[in-house]
């Protein structure tokens, strides 16, 4: 199933659709765990992928500029790692033990891991699927505004 | 157990990511879109150097980076700079050194270089070839391209191409937009977020509270 | 190989074409601020410009000069070398993956991160600066976050300063008049100025006189960093003299939010949580013998650990407020850090995610 996608390109070439398969029910991990997730990328043949990178990162939201902070990253570069990461895939990584994903009222902390496609053509393709990490109740409301 | 299930957060349609200069449409004080062709028509009567000028949260950078993507979208080289401090001058010049022979550099918040570096700047850019497209608050010593001019009507058509429409339902939707509207002295910047207050009033209260969570 | 393209196509925020012409300009331009850079400098070891060590001048004019000189192919030289570095570095990367090589390093930086962070908390503003003061009676004594002092100083300043501006232009004035001559509208100008003079004294006296007279707050505490689900001793000594209506503690989450764009920055700070820890009334101090009194403060289970990025932070607190009998009311916040509860610190959370070992 793919959730969140984000296609852009050029008129003619198919628009990919990424689908992520994740380890824990409802996507929850404890702070600190592990992380596996698979993917699967319909769309997009090695052949037309010049490069591919899956990172798992976590990025603020909410009334402030978007901040992020990367775990893990890793960029493949060469043919024959591309067309062993593509149709599909498997990211495994340990969660760090913060921050954790958070409700709050004007910041939020999400994250996400993301499969980024760089296409022969010279375009490139995102795709974000949100998870959580630990357990933090959502802020309940705003109490008082300070100056 | 690999697990397939559709996950997305309940986001809040005015959160940044949703509302910054880029990802909402330009449009103009009625509502209608804003047609980058004209602008860029006359940008090229105004010899290549003009400002887009409007007070605060009127729109500016919104039109400033769609004009920009209109630019790129013909295949045209395009340099966005914004200033925020003095040391922001380096990255002016380096935009202008990738924009020569032909390219445009797009500059969000022109006034804070003051008067003698703009004139700098804007003999560079000429020298170089290349084209200078500016924010400003009011008019100056660049030719006004476009000033921009906000309305409850733009406001609205804005809400409306948010995700899932805002959230705002009618016949409510209409009432708090004008509200929101009056209440930011229509910066449409300062409305959104005030609908942004709103939407998290509206999602807590339906949120069942958790007895520790801060 | 396959050559940039020159042009390029964008949609929403992502680049959908090749940059790369750009960054090529670019790094022509940084390489040409090296080259002038050395050629400057070649001439200048080579006395091709008359101002190296051989020149005719005194010898110390022409040390300075020497050195002063050649600050101009220095700096040429390491703008240059840091842009073709920088467009190097940069050249066609996406955002996770400038974010994982340099911009990390940034964002780290102005996270704060220190040993704490080191230690596996990315994200958690460092505490070093709160367990640096050893407490009296409890382990750390708090630092106070204290926009009053910087008030006091900020007002000081602005006295002082216009003050004497004030007498340069009385004494200029009163020169005049001993000399028979009357400057009407330097008068007039005098009138305004002493009247700001005079305010800025009385709002600097007054501003210090509360600050004295309230006297001071310390705060100590048992242990920090702070964990959710633990409780943690707090001692509260309060100064001064006089009758205090009251005195509460409240443990406060803070979230604050910057906003820049166009010519518009925005920061918004709001209060998330409050929690009354204790508030004490009628309380009479005597000059010299500080109230001092021992609480304690629990960090809910479920609670946001602190959190600090470039534009976003959660932040703990404790606040202090006072309502003295006859002076204004006070409040005096000091910052906690919060860490996050991991498996190894709370039973909760393994339950939560069922999980019997602690991975190593």
């Amino acid at each position: 199933m793919s959730v969140a996608d984000e296609g852009s390109g050029a008129a003619k070439l198919p628009t990919p659709r990424v689908s992520m398969y994740f380890d824990h029910p409802a996507r929850q991990y404890a702070p600190a765990g592990d992380l596996v997730v698979r993917y699967d990328v319909e769309g997009a043949a090695p052949a037309v992928v010049r490069a591919l990178e899956r990172s798992v990162l976590w990025y603020t939201e909410g009334k402030g500029e978007e901040d992020i902070g990367v775990h893990h990253f890793e960029r493949l570069d060469a043919a024959t790692d591309v067309a062993e990461a593509l149709p599909t895939g498997t990211i495994t990584v340990r969660l760090p033990a913060s921050p954790l994903s958070y409700e709050g009222i004007i910041v939020k902390i999400r994250w996400c891991v993301r499969i980024r496609l760089f296409f022969v053509a010279g375009r490139d393709y995102v795709s974000e699927h949100v998870f959580e990490v630990g357990d933090i109740a959502p802020a309940r409301g705003t109490v008082e505004r300070l100056p | 157990m690999m697990v397939p299930v559709a996950h997305e957060p309940l986001r809040n349609p005015f959160c940044t990511r949703s509302i910054r200069a880029g990802r909402i449409p330009s449009l103009d004080a009625s509502g209608r879109p804003v047609n980058p062709a004209d602008m860029l028509a006359a940008l090229e009567r105004l010899d290549g150097a003009a400002a887009l000028v409007g007070p605060h949260g009127s729109g500016k950078s919104t039109l400033l980076w769609h004009i920009a993507g209109a630019l790129e979208a013909r295949g045209q080289r395009v340099e966005r700079v914004r200033l925020h401090r003095r040391w922001d001058l380096v990255s002016l010049v380096r935009a202008v050194v990738r924009g020569a022979g032909g390219g445009t550099v797009c500059v969000d918040s022109w006034e804070r270089l003051g008067r003698p570096w703009a004139d700098a700047v804007r003999w560079f850019a000429r020298a170089c070839g290349a084209r200078l497209l500016v924010t400003a608050h009011g008019p100056g010593p660049l030719p006004t391209l476009w000033a921009c001019r906000t309305s409850p009507a733009l406001l609205a058509a804005i809400v409306a191409q948010l995700p899932n429409g805002g959230g705002l339902v009618a016949p409510q939707r209409e009432q708090q937009i004008e509200e929101a509207f009056r209440r930011a002295a229509g910066d449409i910047r300062e409305a959104l977020f005030l609908l942004y207050d709103r939407f998290e009033e509206q999602t807590r209260a339906r949120r069942p509270a958790r007895p520790h969570g801060t | 190989m396959r050559l940039p393209r020159f042009f390029g196509k964008k949609r929403g925020h992502r680049r959908t074409g090749s940059q790369a012409w750009g960054s090529f300009g670019e790094a022509v331009f940084y390489a040409a601020l090296v080259a002038a850079g050395l050629c400057f400098a070649g001439l200048l070891l080579t006395g091709a410009v008359g101002i190296g060590p051989e020149s005719t001048s005194p010898t110390w004019s022409r040390g300075w000069l020497w050195t002063f000189i050649l600050l101009i192919p220095g700096a040429l030289l390491a703008f240059g070398l840091a842009g073709v570095a920088r467009t190097i570095r940069a050249w066609g990367k996406s955002e996770e993956r400038r974010a994982a090589a340099e911009g990390i390093a940034n964002l780290l930086e102005s996270m704060g991160r220190s040993r704490d962070s080191d230690r596996g908390h990315p994200g958690v503003p460092a505490c070093d600066d709160l367990v640096n003061s050893p407490g009296t009676i409890l382990r750390y004594r708090l630092p106070i976050e204290s926009p009053e002092s910087w008030a006091l100083v900020g007002m000081g300043l602005f006295a002082a300063l216009w003050n004497a501006v004030l007498v340069v232009l009385a004494v200029s004035a009163g020169i005049d008049i001993a000399s028979g001559r009357v400057e009407w509208v330097l008068l007039a100008v005098l009138v305004p100025f002493v009247a700001v003079g005079i305010g800025g004294i009385v709002l600097f006296v007054r501003r210090l006189v509360l600050a004295t007279a309230v006297g001071t707050t310390q705060l100590e505490i048992s242990d920090h960093p702070l964990l959710p689900g633990k409780s943690y001793d707090v001692l509260l000594a309060q100064g001064g003299s006089g009758t205090f209506i009251s005195i509460a503690l409240t443990l406060e989450v803070e979230e604050l939010a910057s906003f820049r764009q166009g010519t518009d920055t925005r920061t918004e700070r709001i209060i998330v949580w409050r929690e009354p820890v204790s508030e004490w009334t009628n309380l009479q101090i005597t000059p010299g013998v500080r109230f001092e009194t021992h609480v304690t403060v629990t960090i809910p289970p479920g609670a946001m650990h602190s959190f600090t990025s470039e534009h976003n932070a959660v932040r703990w607190r404790i606040v202090v407020r006072g309502q003295p009998d006859r002076w204004p009311a006070f409040e005096r916040a000091f910052p906690l850090v919060v860490y996050p509860a991991t498996l190894a610190h709370s039973a909760s959370v393994r339950r939560r995610f069922a999980v019997d070992e602690v991975p190593g």
